[in-house]
């Protein structure tokens, strides 16, 4: 008795999530309410800076805004999906790091360029499915695991390098970093691919639906007889796939695998994906939220240049604007229930 | 089953206990070879020729040379590796230190338990520390801008990157102000890109975009000039905007070949790690020794570019 009722609620619950999740386009989830508000905190910001800094709105700023922006987003979009499973991945940064170093280590040794990449998407890929498999088959907290893996990886960079950067890189190979196809930096077109990709697949595949369903509830999803654990593992994967996409660009970006790359980025990544209205407790977001909050992150970063800030006040208001985004979506929230 | 579980925990604690015992022992013996140790502030490549001409000089002189480095850049680890080198009982410890006030106690801990310890790289003057073996920040940021401002005629605009607000790198900016205000040269814009190379490329960026006409890039941290001279090559504007700066990582010394970067002051790092040996050796011999001694500096251009390095070992090890 007890199981067909939990069924049923399951399968109603099923029900709501996927009418409200399934959009029938791109553009409607633009939109959205939610979104809207960020784009236009986004907008507001960017004029804001154009007003005080007219140097801000140039084509060659924009360009190189977007750019600096596609390698946090793509690191983000990764550990939003975690996110949403109601996980966290700490490790990022340190995956960044070490699938560069590992990519630029097979290029210094003459690898094939091609065959470089793939190593580094490997190693990126295979540490995220080593957290995974200790936070879904060992059960172990997402935050230790990831948190030690953040340093286990970052240690192992020393290790291979001795903290010094892999300088030997494929000049052929730096195109995915420094070049541009019809003015648009490769960088961003990669993060643009990334991001359809991930909306596709996170709105019209049975794997994405249950991606939110296990965020939602978690206990629901597992008694309608969907694999968690399995699921799991695999988001952790992707998170690190997706890091190390960055990584690999990173290395064509400065040629050269630099040791401390990528290093305290999880929190810029955390912090767009929060930003842009990723719920912390899973289940909710959308990837335009998390290329909006990586974008404002980037904005604001280069504005704070532009404008002549002094340096020792950036770091502290980059801090304050992550906490104001939290209190304002956490207002916007309260508002419907009371 | 009581008694496996008993037994289990047992051949634990001596599985723990055996090496501490045999550790113990052979801390008792203690050889007659010294044992110096060099703690770095944390892995980085800037430690490489210190640790070169640490063992170097360990070769020379028969003492045992051991580097320990802690994983980060964080003052309770550092501390850490103070403590642990306490409890085992090492001879002289050579340390750049992460934080002045806050090793006062491991410091003075150390001297104590009959340890010789000396600064290197980084001092720590509020310590009992014996001397610091190193460059003097202040005066080397003056050299520094000296050299640059010379460059630039004595005019012009120029953009400070720092990389992080250590004391040490916050002294040579003071030093490179203090040169500054003696020419007509303007400061326009600090950045400190927290020694992170995107960060560091995205505010040059940011820069060139905030001032056109800006006629020089100084960096007081290692990244600071192959930042610089990755955005300028990029922009093609390598060589219009004089690129100088601190230390000489491999990318500086590209920049140098290339021409994006004028000139780089590297720090004598070997002679840092070799003059630790011959101090502590000076203080296990009861000797007196100045309480700060200065490295000093070697300007690096395309010209001595290939053969500064081993000007620095011959004239150490002369």
């Amino acid at each position: 008795m007890k199981t067909v009722k939990q069924e049923l609620n399951t399968s109603s619950m099923g029900a709501q999530q996927r009418t409200a999740m399934v959009r029938p386009n791109f553009f409607s989830a633009l939109l959205r309410k939610k979104e809207s508000a960020i784009f236009l905190a986004l907008l507001g910001i960017m004029l804001t800076i154009t007003i005080v800094a007219p140097s801000f709105a140039t084509i060659g700023n924009i360009y190189r805004v977007t750019r600096q922006i596609s390698f946090v987003a793509i690191v983000a979009l990764g550990v939003f999906i975690v996110i949403l499973t109601g996980g966290i991945d700490l490790s990022i940064g340190s995956i960044v790091g070490i699938s560069g170093i590992t990519c630029g280590l097979s290029m210094a040794a003459g690898l094939n360029p091609v065959i470089a990449v793939l190593i580094g998407m490997v190693t990126g890929t295979v540490v995220g499915l080593i957290n995974g498999a200790l936070v879904a088959y060992v059960g172990i907290t997402p935050f230790i695991v990831t948190l030690g893996m953040l340093s286990m990886a970052r240690g192992s960079i020393w290790v291979m390098t001795k903290g010094w950067p892999v300088e030997k890189i494929a000049p052929s190979f730096m195109f995915i970093g420094q070049g541009d196809f019809i003015g648009i930096p490769i960088p961003v077109i990669i993060m643009v691919v990334v991001a359809i990709v991930a909306h596709v697949f996170l709105r019209y595949s049975v794997f994405g639906r249950r991606v939110f369903a296990i965020g939602g509830n978690e206990e629901a999803t597992r008694l309608s007889g969907i694999n968690v654990k399995r699921i799991k593992w695999i988001v952790y994967g992707i998170s690190g796939f997706l890091a190390s996409i960055t990584g690999i660009i990173l290395v064509a970006r400065f040629s050269s695998a630099q040791t401390s790359s990528g290093d305290g980025w999880e929190l810029d990544a955390i912090a767009a994906a929060v930003i842009g209205g990723t719920s912390l407790s899973g289940g909710a977001g959308s990837v335009l939220g998390v290329l909006i909050g990586a974008a404002i992150m980037g904005v604001i970063r280069n504005g704070l240049v532009l404008m002549k800030v002094s340096a020792y006040w950036q770091t502290s208001i980059m801090g304050f604007i992550i906490v104001l985004a939290a209190i304002i979506d956490r207002i916007k929230n309260r508002q419907p229930q009371s | 089953m009581q008694k496996m579980k008993a037994f289990i925990v047992v051949a634990v604690i001596a599985a723990f206990l055996v090496p501490c015992v045999f550790a113990g022992g052979a801390q008792e013996k203690k050889d007659d070879v010294p044992v110096y140790v060099m703690v770095p502030k944390l892995v980085h490549p800037f430690y490489e020729p210190c640790i070169q001409g640490f063992h170097d000089a360990g070769k020379k002189y028969g003492v045992k040379t051991e580097v320990e480095s802690p994983p980060s850049f964080d003052i309770a680890l550092q501390v850490k590796v103070i403590e642990d080198l306490i409890v085992r009982g090492v001879d002289g410890i050579a340390i750049s230190a992460v934080d002045n006030k806050g090793l006062v106690a491991v410091i003075n801990e150390a001297k104590k338990a009959g340890i010789k310890i000396i600064c290197f790289d980084a001092d720590a003057p509020d310590t009992q520390r014996a001397t610091y073996i190193g460059t003097v920040n202040e005066p080397a940021g003056y050299t520094a801008g000296k050299y640059l401002f010379n460059l630039m005629g004595n005019k012009g605009d120029v953009a400070l990157m720092q990389g992080g607000l250590a004391p040490n790198l916050n002294e040579r900016q003071a030093g490179f102000r203090r040169a500054a205000a003696e020419t007509k040269v303007k400061i326009v814009a600090f950045e400190d890109y927290h020694a992170d190379f995107a960060e560091g490329v995205n505010k040059t960026e940011a820069l060139l975009e905030t001032y056109p006409g800006l006629n020089a890039i100084f960096g007081v941290e290692a990244y600071g000039a192959p930042v610089a001279s990755t955005v300028l090559k990029e922009q093609g504007k390598a060589g219009k905007v004089i690129v100088g700066g601190f230390d000489d990582l491999a990318e500086t010394i590209t920049g140098i070949k290339d021409g994006s970067v004028q000139f780089c002051l590297v720090q004598k790092a070997y002679k840092m790690g070799w003059l630790s040996v011959e101090n502590l050796m000076a203080l296990d011999a009861g000797k007196q020794i100045p309480p700060v001694i200065d490295t000093g500096l070697i300007i690096v251009t395309k010209d001595n570019v290939d053969s500064y390095m081993a000007q620095v070992i011959s004239e150490t090890t002369k």
